[in-house]
């Protein structure tokens, strides 16, 4: 029954429990399954994203309007360690890509090797990311400075970082989003967590399997963003 | 046959006080956190507001009161009562007590992540309270809380007071992520047998339709914060450009002003929506149940909140129409925002048709989903005012504004809040609330308010500047301005103290309240049909309800009684002979 | 049964109020009548409605109050009913919606004529600048402000030597002559709103942005800050003078330009290096 029909439906026409009211299930209720849940997750999170580019964009074109400041968008020259990041996260995705297949085969070994494979590699990139951040700083792209407030009177922090003073908005963004899809890698590691303590009982039961799917759609889901991401700084 | 402990076995069911009251899973417990914190942070800003209106009725009579305390108090009113009463007290509140009742269920789908969402809320609000007593104060930049003046001097609060108000958004939008994301499973999952969605409440397709809005909305609101942290705090550039502010050069460059409006109205104007779309559910089976007649026009009363929700997310610029931004985006955002205004006002013909031949029983919440209507009537129109382009200049950002939104989406929702709560405290207290004192709240705090709110609109229109700590010596204003001002304020003391009616009525009734019938307006929707009054852990009994009809079988011809409970299979005694 | 007198009578006594209460629009300084014109449309078809639906409510609830023994109609849609409501709101819609987008349609076309004068705002004062004799205003840059050169004009560039600063609150403008107001902001949001000339618009920091009006009235008129820009606020004032040609064209000459001012300030600058360099003439100054 199309989302149509179910709308369109004239329920003072139909009581009882026959033809459209069928849809539920007779047994009584939970546990539930999380799979909306994350599905719904999945959508606030990328709407996170999506309004970041959305501002990504908006402000690179800031500044172009006659008797403007001028344009200071500089595009960004990302170091080549992000490439090797990148990759690794490629690796985990594909880690749980095979955990999430072979959990469906019933192959438990594989599925083990999968899952942790999946979940370490997600600790190796959060590592690497944060070498990167760490480098860029090096490189005197520091985001950070001492005089930040923007007000008379003493700054509030004041930041151990380099008083190098770099206004590349694109950084800030990709400061921004990065700092922002780790903390998302972070949060998966805690559910990757959470399943890998059930993951080494014999057999694959079925909570465990769905477990080891949702981790698996989350993976990709954050592989998703960051290629768009990284799509869009490499292109701009 | 399933025994009651096999039923019951996925709900976690508390041992300790504690366990049952304060770390409690229970969606109904969690409601009342809901709406007990929301109502205590309300009367805040209630008081807040009371402080500005001394201002405006006196001004330079109250020295405690300087600009710097003006503009915050305007500030925590307007975010308090949007964000942290209204969105708070009908999701969270409303939301987590109806859903599960309405549909069905025993509980929220996730339980935990409810709990959860209420802490992080409380929290929420413990960080916004807390920026009260940080040096500079909380943040008086206005609910808007636009940069660049937010974090520049020449603002209160734009130290210490910014930050905190920006973090206990983003913790509140945590909170209502968690939320959100229960009552929509909750919707879509957890319905009981026979539970179709065409045959749920209007009240749980506004909350529904409101929490998915929500989703999409924060998300916004989010992002906006964590930049607008980063811009004061490490001196990036997302919406400041270079200034010279209090005479120095601050380091930014180049960012952008609107950027910033442009992410907070698209959340904002949703937001408007997520407040007023379970209000409108709920008005709904207010005046159906005390009209004893269905909703009129079901179908396009659920059509029109979908559409509401949906349109909403291509109207926001119509708070910018003179913000500066590229002018010729006026065109498309005056046409959206006017068709927007078909669907709303489809929902008023039908509310008014619902009335039409009923056998209207004019008890305390009728009058208020009454009172709603007449509010809501009045702050509508006055909103295409400012959203049809043109006619927005010359009134935007005076006192007009303020008139439409407080009718719209401050009295209107609250009407229906008070209306809701004095439909629904039998079922959630098993008791009954004083006549008496309920009319009296009633009628000032309805004509109160319509005494406030309605003169403000044409001082809007003489041109009266808003957010205006003094209007001092200004040629175009007369002293009749002044004068209603006084009389604002006064107006304003009365509905103010009117509502202590109110809370005396709810607590003394709590405890001496006369025992209230399990279902004392006939409502013919599940939430009445609970085996106990209040309802207990797990709603139901030993078995769920299986549900036959839609939520609005009342004065069905040839059936006995004016109404039949969604769960009375056809064919039993009283239900209607086949079409 | 009250609630339904008491809805009646809030319906009379607000048209009463429309009627009777001294606020309403000032009177119109400007050109822009249309925007005066799509308001009180958007007014009589909204009042229309608001009689037309709350009469409507008082009179069912007058009329459908609960009695003993009375009981509802039975109906639970009624589609061709819906739909002509609909088609008669979507009138209606498209009754206020068009004069509106007329008038915006003036709104943001400039006339090729019009005369450019710069609005400033900072907290919490406003101050003009003129474009002199190019009719080109010179650029500038909050990055550029110094005492001497309070608007951040470029020095260098010629088109800004001829521009004439008005730095206190009051602008000149003649009678019946289009002017494009150009706005800048030197540190956050303002707006220039004055009320009878009908138009505003935000001053945003980092970008320009214009309206345009033709002063129809002379007259004194108070500008005002329409956009919350901090503690001073409701203190940020100014008056625009409308005159005819003659005294304006007086008070423009009374006006200093840019180029003047510097040098001015050149001299007071060099008389002040050189009294420093001879303590003895410190006096004089």
């Amino acid at each position: 029954m199309s989302v149509f029909d179910t709308l369109t439906e004239k329920p003072w026409l139909t009581p009882g429990v026959a033809g459209a009211a069928r849809i539920q299930r007779d047994h009584e209720q939970g546990p539930w399954d999380r799979g909306i849940g994350l599905g719904l997750f999945l959508v606030v999170v990328g709407m996170i994203f999506a309004l970041a580019t959305m501002a990504y964009v908006m402000r690179m074109g800031h500044g172009v309007p006659a008797g403007s400041q001028g344009n200071d968008w500089r595009s960004l020259r990302l170091p080549p360690p992000l490439w090797v990041n990148t990759a690794i996260l490629v690796a985990s995705s594909l880690a749980f890509l095979i955990a999430d297949r072979s959990a469906r085969r019933g192959d438990a070994a594989t599925m083990r090797a999968g899952v942790i494979a999946g979940g370490l590699l997600g600790v190796a990139f959060l590592a690497g990311q944060i070498l990167l951040w760490r480098k860029l700083s090096d490189w005197g792209y520091v985001l950070l400075f001492t005089a930040g407030l923007c007000k008379v009177g003493d700054p509030l922090f004041t930041f151990p970082f380099p008083q190098t003073i770099l206004g590349n908005p694109a950084l800030a963004f990709f400061y921004l989003i990065s700092v922002l899809h780790g903390l998302h890698i972070v949060g998966g590691l805690v559910a990757w967590a959470l399943t890998a303590r059930h993951i080494f009982a014999g057999s694959i039961s079925a909570p465990v399997a769905r477990s080891v799917q949702l981790c698996a759609r989350y993976w990709h889901f954050l592989l998703f963003v960051w290629t768009v991401m990284m799509g869009l700084f490499v292109s701009t | 046959m399933a025994t009651i402990a096999d039923d019951l076995r996925p709900l976690h069911h508390p041992k300790s006080w504690i366990g049952k009251y304060v770390w409690s899973q229970d969606h109904k417990v969690i409601a009342l956190q809901y709406a007990g914190t929301a109502i205590s942070v309300g009367i805040i800003a209630l008081v807040l507001s009371f402080m500005m209106r001394l201002q405006l009725g006196f001004p330079g009579r109250f020295h405690f009161i300087q600009p710097e305390n003006y503009l915050q108090f305007v500030t925590l009113h307007g975010m308090i009562m949007v964000v942290y009463l209204l969105t708070a007290l009908l999701l969270g509140g409303f939301g987590n007590y109806l859903i599960p009742l309405m549909v069905g269920a025993r509980d929220m789908v996730f339980p935990f992540v409810n709990m959860l969402s209420y802490w992080f809320y409380l929290l929420s609000v413990i960080v916004l309270l807390s920026s009260i007593f940080v040096p500079g104060g909380p943040t008086g930049g206005g609910w808007t809380l636009y940069p660049p003046q937010t974090i520049t001097g020449g603002t209160p609060g734009s130290n210490w007071g910014i930050i905190l108000m920006m973090v206990s958004l983003a913790i509140f939008i945590a909170a209502f992520t968690m939320g959100g994301l229960n009552y929509v499973t909750t919707v879509l999952q957890a319905r009981t047998k026979g539970m179709t969605l065409m045959r749920m409440p209007c009240s749980v397709w506004g909350i529904f339709v409101a929490s998915i809005m929500g989703l999409l909305a924060f998300p916004a609101l989010f992002v906006a914060a964590v930049m607008t942290i980063l811009d004061a705090v490490a001196g990036t550039s997302f919406f400041v450009p270079q200034i010279v502010s209090m005479g120095k050069l601050t380091q930014h460059v180049g960012g952008s002003p609107i950027l910033y409006q442009h992410l907070f109205w698209f959340f904002g104007h949703p937001e408007v929506y997520i407040v007023a779309l379970p209000a409108f559910g709920i008005v709904s089976d207010l005046i159906s149940v005390h009209a004893r007649k269905n909703i009129f026009g079901y179908r396009m009363m659920v059509w029109a909140i979908i559409i509401i929700g949906a349109l909403s997310f291509f109207v926001w610029a119509h708070h910018m129409y003179v913000s500066g931004m590229n002018p010729y985006f006026g065109f498309f955002f005056a046409t959206s925002t006017l068709i927007i205004a078909i669907p709303t006002a489809i929902k008023v013909y039908n509310w008014l048709l619902t009335l039409w031949r009923g056998d209207i029983h004019l008890r305390v919440p009728m009058l208020f989903a009454i009172a709603f209507l007449f509010t809501f009537i009045h702050g509508g129109l006055s909103g295409l005012f400012l959203g049809n382009v043109s006619v927005d200049v010359p009134l935007s950002d005076t006192f007009f504004v303020v008139g439409h939104f407080h009718m719209v989406m401050g009295v209107s929702p609250i009407l229906v809040i008070f209306g809701a709560i004095y439909h629904w405290y039998p079922k959630i207290t098993g008791r009954m609330w004083n006549e008496t004192l309920a009319r009296a709240h009633f009628w000032v705090t309805f004509l109160g308010a319509y005494a406030i709110f309605m003169p403000m609109h044409y001082i809007g229109i003489l041109g009266v500047p808003r957010r205006y700590y003094a209007l001092g010596e200004t040629a175009f204003i007369p002293p009749s301005v002044h004068y209603v001002n006084m009389g604002i304020t006064i107006a304003a003391g009365i509905v103010f103290a009117a509502q202590f009616l109110f809370f005396y009525n709810m607590i003394w009734s709590y405890f001496r309240g006369p025992k209230a019938d399990p279902n004392p307006w006939g409502g013919a929707s599940l939430e009445w049909q609970t085996p106990d009054t209040p309802p207990t852990h797990g709603n139901w009994g030993p078995r769920l309800p299986t549900v036959y009809r839609w939520a609005y079988d009342y004065s069905v011809p040839g059936a006995a009684h004016d109404f039949i409970p969604q769960n009375e299979p056809p064919g039993a005694a009283g239900s209607r002979a086949p079409a | 049964m009250i609630v339904a007198i008491v809805i009646a009578a809030l319906v009379l006594g607000s048209l009463l109020f429309h009627w009777l209460s001294p606020w309403w629009m000032t009177p119109l300084a400007s050109n822009w009548g249309s925007i005066d014109t799509a308001l009180i449309i958007t007014m009589w078809i909204c009042a229309v409605a608001f009689v037309a639906l709350n009469l409507f409510m008082a009179l069912t609830i007058w009329r459908y109050r609960h009695r003993p023994g009375s009981r509802a109609h039975y109906e639970p849609e009624n589609s061709r009913l819906e739909k002509r409501l609909t088609l008669w709101t979507a009138l209606g819609i498209a009754g206020m919606l068009a004069p509106g987008l007329l008038a915006w349609n003036q709104y943001v076309t400039v006339p090729a004529d019009a005369a450019v004068v710069e609005a400033n705002g900072e907290q919490w004062r406003w101050s003009f600048r003129l474009p002199g004799r190019d009719g080109v205003l010179g650029t500038a840059e909050p990055a550029r402000i110094t005492a001497d050169n309070a608007f951040g004009l470029n020095p260098d560039d010629p088109y800004g030597r001829d521009d004439l600063i008005v730095d206190t609150a009051e602008l000149h403008l003649p009678v019946n002559r289009p002017v494009k107001m150009v706005l800048r902001s030197k540190d956050v949001l303002h707006d220039f709103y004055v009320p009878e000339f009908r138009a505003k618009m935000d001053l945003v920091p980092g970008i320009v942005t214009y309206f345009w009006l033709t002063p129809t009235q002379k007259g004194s008129f108070d500008i005002l800050c329409a956009e919350l820009c901090g503690t001073g606020h409701s203190q940020m004032r100014g008056t625009v003078v409308v005159e005819d040609e003659a005294s304006y064209r007086k008070w423009l000459g009374d006006q200093m330009t840019f180029g003047q001012m510097m040098a001015q300030a050149g001299e007071g600058r060099t008389r002040l290096a050189r009294a420093d360099a001879n303590p003895s003439k410190r006096v004089a100054r």
